[in-house]
Order: structure tokens, then sequence, then C-alpha cells
């Protein structure tokens, strides 16, 4: 299997990704409408829905690379599971920031330890503790065994994270696939556009393009993640030459 | 009905324009940082390649 489609275009993909971040911005700031009754902070929905939509897509990029390496173990599932949380992580990141910041003047506070923010918490913390996993191994087939293992395992936070807010009762609004009415606060007056979808056509427009140019901003970090690895790869291999030309001299 | 109208057309919309920023400038933050760490990681591992390779060289001569 080979990856140097995506190591050898990383320049046109990095081009690519700036241009549809810069076209997402523009219509952000200009082609959508300001909403109506949370004013300008609304216009983080289009990044904070963005960045989650590709975090999710990263974890289960990260599943499927695992199921495959436990299939027919090679090495480059793992290093793109590898590059797909990490990148997946800093997404997560992005989201749990910019709801904080939005919580703040849509629900008057900064946190609440509703159902969707606990289990997204805990989603953040299972796969950071990833990391941990691999640093704590030392054998390199073992580390990308127990590495895959992990990762089937974890994508029950992912689904925990997705399904919180349509079965229990939740704060934070669900804007796509609600199944439980009663679930999802309205009746309560808890939330203002759960349900209903978006206010204008804009919206919905902006929000495509936003959640495409994500989605590519992650084929571009992943590329370059990988061309890292290689290095990485390439760089531990001279060394192993290098100590034992030392060790002769 | 009426009422919640006015109210709701009796907001203004800029007044929510401080978190709008602070959301965009952490979140280009996060970005930022996680893009130069991968620009350093990756001039430093080139670097180290490089002198590797040449002490490489220096044995094969």
């Amino acid at each position: 299997m080979t990856l140097s489609f995506l190591t050898k275009n990383t320049r046109w993909l990095n081009l690519i990704a700036a241009v549809a971040m810069g076209l997402t911005l523009f219509l952000i700031f200009y082609f959508a409408p300001t909403e109506r009754t949370m004013g300008q902070v609304q216009r983080l929905f289009y990044f904070h829905v963005g960045s989650a939509w590709v975090s999710a897509i990263t974890f289960f990029v990260a599943l499927i690379c695992g199921l495959l390496y436990l299939w027919k173990p090679h090495p480059s599932w793992d290093k793109i599971a590898l590059a797909s949380v990490e990148i997946g992580v800093v997404f997560m990141t992005m989201t749990i920031v910019s709801g904080s910041v939005w919580g703040k003047p849509a629900w008057n506070t900064w946190w609440v330890w509703s159902p969707r923010l606990t289990s997204i918490t805990i989603m953040w913390l299972v796969y950071v503790a990833y990391f941990m996993l691999r640093g704590a191994l030392d054998d390199p087939e073992k580390k990308r065994r127990f590495s895959s293992v992990y990762l089937v395992a974890a994508f029950v936070t992912v689904i925990i994270t997705f399904g919180s807010i349509r079965v229990l009762r939740d704060i934070h609004p669900v804007m796509f696939g609600g199944m439980l009415e009663s679930a999802q606060g309205t009746e309560q007056g808890l939330q203002d556009f759960s349900g209903s979808g978006l206010d204008s056509r804009n919206m919905g427009i902006t929000l495509t393009i936003s959640t495409i140019s994500f989605s590519l901003l992650y084929i571009a970090w992943l590329a370059n993640r990988i061309r890292l690895q290689n290095m990485l790869d390439e760089a531990a291999r001279i060394k192993t030459r290098v100590v034992s030309f030392l060790q002769e001299a | 009905m009426l009422f919640s109208q006015w109210l709701q057309q009796g907001i203004d919309p800029n007044i929510t324009l401080d978190y709008l920023l602070l959301g965009y400038g952490v979140m280009w933050l996060c970005a930022l940082v996680y893009v130069l760490m991968l620009a350093n990681k990756q001039r430093n591992l080139r670097r180290d390649i490089a002198l590797m390779r040449r002490l490489l060289e220096l044995e094969d001569e």
C-alpha cells in the first residue's frame, strides 16, 4: 500500500485547503445572515459544526484503519490512524473551545455538565489517552496492535457523544436527525432552533461549504502528518546505522 | 407573539461580537499552534537526517 499520492502533493493540498478556508471565512462574514436571537456570535456555529464533523470523520478513519490493521497488519494503517487521531484531537479541541465561548452568551455559562458536554469531554480524554498508550509501549508491533484494539474500543465514545443529545434531555441543540422531540428540551424552552433546521438558505450553503472546507483541511493536514511520520521512520532507520558506525569507531 | 417579536427586534446583534472574536481567535490559535508544531518538527527532522547522512558518507569514505 502506498501513501505517496498524499505525501507528494502536500503543497497542492495545503493550497486547496487554504483557499477553501478563505472562501468559508468570506461566506461566514459576508454571505450568511446575522442570526436574529443570538446575533454575531452565531457565526461561530459554522466553524463549531465543521470542526466537530471532521473530528468525527477522523476518529471514524482511525477506527477503519485499526480494524484493517487487525485484519491485515501493515504499518501504513497504523500511520494513518495515528495521524488521524492527532488531527481529530486538534479539531475536537477547537470544537470544545468554540462551543464554550458560544455557550457564555447563549446559556449564560461557559460550561455545564450536560450529557453532550460530559460525553465530549470523555471522548477527548479517551483519544488523548491513545497517545499515552503508544508512548508506554516500546515494541513497535505490539504498539501498533494494542493501539488498533484501543481505537476500536474508543469509537464507542464517538457514538455515545453523537447519540447523547438525541436520546437524553440536553441544553445542547440537535441540528440534524433529532429522534425524540421531548429529549431536545424544546418544550422546556431550553433552545431556540432545535429540530427546525437552519434559518435561511444562505446559512445552509455556508454550513455545507464550511464542512467541505474542514474536510479538505483534514486531508491536507493528514498528508503533512503522514509525511512527518515517514521522516521520523527514516530518521530512526538512519540513526540505527549511525549508532553502529559510531560504536565501531 | 408580537411582544416577543418586538423584543427580538430590539436586540443589538453586535452585543455578542466580543465572543465571536474570542471564539475565532482561540480556534485559529489552536490551528496555528498545530501547524507550527508540524512545520517545526519537519524542519528539525530534515536537519537531523541531513546531518546523519553526512556522517554515513564519512563512514563510506
